[in-house]
């Protein structure tokens, strides 16, 4: 199977999975309790021929396959709805803070790969040392610990007692700092783990003993032949995690207050603004399933075995 | 199941993979830490001075001190009274996500393993389909729908994190499948079910053992985010992510409020983190997570 065949078809895998959460979504908002119309004009006077209207325009008086259709045509045109409480337009809400939310996820995982790969390579190298030990040690520690207690603790140091950074709100990029540092932590540790584990096989594959063998340099063995091999699950993971981290985002925001997609998830929930609520799932469902083939995608290209071993399932 | 466990400890005691666990240095310590968490978690109602929300209002935001060694909340609540009732709430709550998640996950792996075809297609999109979405995210909004609570939160945590018992098990029931004693039950005429509960799954076990130790503190630490949030346990319930909730307002003020609940959860879920590492090397070094 081509490359570009392979790329596609992941594509295409991912289409019915986005269907599918829009029904899911769909549903739920279907059964929750309340008049959306009544929701929606929160206490206006108005006469019952004009509500009579307006469930009309909205296309409420219709069954409810229709209404899910009716409901996705305007979804796919880029209009989500309107919040039931800033009347605004949910698609400008959410483009109004999934940058912060984009800018968060990128710099922590710079953090959390560059510590982590290091890490990783460190305790690989020197199996078996106190410095494994030790490092490992730590890497465990790292992800027992919850990250929003991680922040709370680096808000105390960091912004009460150093006063060295903004303790919450958003004054600029330093404001980002605390918060990616508490995203990082634990994702920190799991690719520190994974470095370690690939490493560490890598190093007693055959080929690398048979370059070792011939005499060639160690530097060189260990840079071009083992590191570039046991870097495909680490760059792997690196797509797989990122919608993981837009979980830890909607806490770590609304720890620090900071004005992003995931703290907008927590008001909406908290507001009973499910119009909002949904738009944002429906957002991160998509990014899931675009970080997700990318992973795929990345694979294929490093490793070409892979593409004939995952061709079958999905 | 309770005897298959029975049977599993049987042949385990006085085996080789005993002495080899009391000589992995990392699991004896998180077995030691752990044992120190059930203790006070079993022994709360002697251990802790005060109860857990016997309020004094003349005592409010004390520091840490000899009459409060962990200090006192903004309701005057004992903070050490509260944090060890909390480790109750905190293994309960672990223990439950992680069999609910098994009982899902095991019997799903078990029937794409054995039946392989369209229902193992089936089962395996669907797993990894939730495997790839954040269970932050899924869990706040099956709680959107059931409402707030410790229970909620249980149900809506284990219900989206099943995915690697599914995975684990249906590839341990693959690799088992075409072995000669499952050859010959089904040459005499075993039923599906029988040869699935009887002879596959205990093989599965040790697998599952080291996936459920692995796996309670990912589920202690989402409850307790989710309590954080103020979607789980509500006041006054001594949750550690509901007291982080109620100490974070006074974390300037009264540091020991947001301290010592978020350092129980870590050392908890250290406990089990260095337990599973070591059962993981002891019964089942090749199994993966990811």
């Amino acid at each position: 199977m081509g490359l570009l065949t392979y790329v596609l078809k992941k594509f295409l895998i991912g289409i019915p999975v986005i269907f599918g959460v829009t029904i899911i979504l769909f549903y739920i908002m279907y059964t929750l309790p309340g008049d959306p119309i009544k929701l929606l004009l929160a206490g206006e006077r108005v006469t019952p021929a004009r509500i009579e209207e307006l469930r009309r325009a909205w296309g409420l008086d219709q069954p409810v396959y229709i209404q899910y259709f009716y409901w996705l045509s305007h979804i796919v045109r880029g209009d989500l709805g309107v919040s039931i409480v800033t009347k605004e337009p949910v698609a400008l809400l959410i483009s109004q803070r999934l940058p912060y939310t984009l800018t968060l996820m990128l710099i922590s995982t710079l953090l959390s790969y560059s510590i982590g790969v290091l890490a990783g390579l460190i305790t690989a190298l020197k199996r078996g040392t106190l410095i494994d030990g030790f490092v490992s040690i730590v890497g465990v520690i790292n992800y027992s610990i919850p990250g929003f207690w991680f922040g709370l603790m680096l808000m105390l140091s960091f912004g009460y007692y150093l006063q060295l950074l903004p303790i919450s709100g958003y004054e600029g990029p330093h404001s980002l700092v605390l918060p990616a540092l508490s995203l990082a932590l634990p994702s920190s540790a799991y690719v520190m783990r994974l470095t370690r584990a690939e490493m560490v096989e890598v190093l007693n594959e055959d080929y690398i003993r048979t370059a070792r063998a011939k005499g060639l340099n160690k530097r060189r063995v260990l840079l071009v032949h083992a590191l570039r091999n046991a870097m495909i699950p680490v760059v792997v993971m690196f797509f797989l995690n990122m919608p993981w981290l837009i979980g830890g985002a909607v806490v770590i925001e609304t720890l620090f207050a900071l004005p992003g997609m995931g703290r907008l998830l927590y008001v909406s929930i908290i507001r009973q603004d499910y119009a909002v609520v949904q738009g944002i799932v429906l957002i991160i469902t998509v990014l899931t399933v675009v970080f997700n083939t990318l992973g795929d995608v990345v694979v294929a290209v490093l490793d070409p075995r892979i593409r004939v071993e995952r061709g079958g399932g999905l | 199941m309770i005897s298959l466990i029975r049977e599993k400890i049987k042949s385990l005691s006085s085996s080789e993979e005993i002495s080899l666990f009391l000589k992995h240095k990392r699991g004896m310590a998180g077995l030691i830490l752990l044992s120190f968490m059930l203790f006070i978690a079993l022994t709360a109602d002697f251990i802790a001075p005060k109860r857990f929300d016997e309020v004094d209002p003349s005592s409010r935001l004390l520091p840490p001190s000899t009459a409060n060694i962990f200090g006192t909340d903004q309701l005057g609540r004992d903070v050490f009274s509260r944090v060890v009732f909390g480790a109750r709430i905190a293994l309960w709550v672990g223990l439950l996500v992680v069999v609910i998640e098994a009982g899902i996950g095991v019997p799903l792996g078990l029937v794409a393993g054995y039946y392989g075809g369209s229902i193992d297609k089936l089962i395996s999109a669907i797993t990894d389909m939730l495997w790839a979405f954040p269970p932050i995210i899924l869990a706040l909004a099956i709680v959107t729908i059931l409402g707030p609570g410790l229970t909620n939160v249980v149900i809506a945590v284990s219900v989206v994190s099943w995915a690697p018992y599914t995975r684990v098990v249906r590839a341990k029931t693959q690799s088992i499948m075409s072995r000669e004693f499952i050859i010959a039950a089904r040459a005499v005429g075993e039923s599906s079910l029988s040869i699935m509960f009887r002879y596959v799954l205990p093989n599965t076990l040790s697998s599952v053992i080291v996936l459920a130790t692995l796996t309670i503190p990912s589920a202690i630490l989402y409850t307790t985010a989710l309590s954080f949030l103020g979607f789980g346990a509500q006041p006054p319930t001594p949750d550690w992510g509901a007291m982080l909730n109620e100490g974070k307002d006074y974390i300037f003020k009264a540091p020991w409020c947001s301290v010592f609940p978020g350092l129980f959860i870590t050392l908890t879920a250290l406990s089990f983190n260095l337990l599973g590492d070591a059962l993981r090397d002891v019964l089942d070094p090749k199994l993966r997570l990811g």
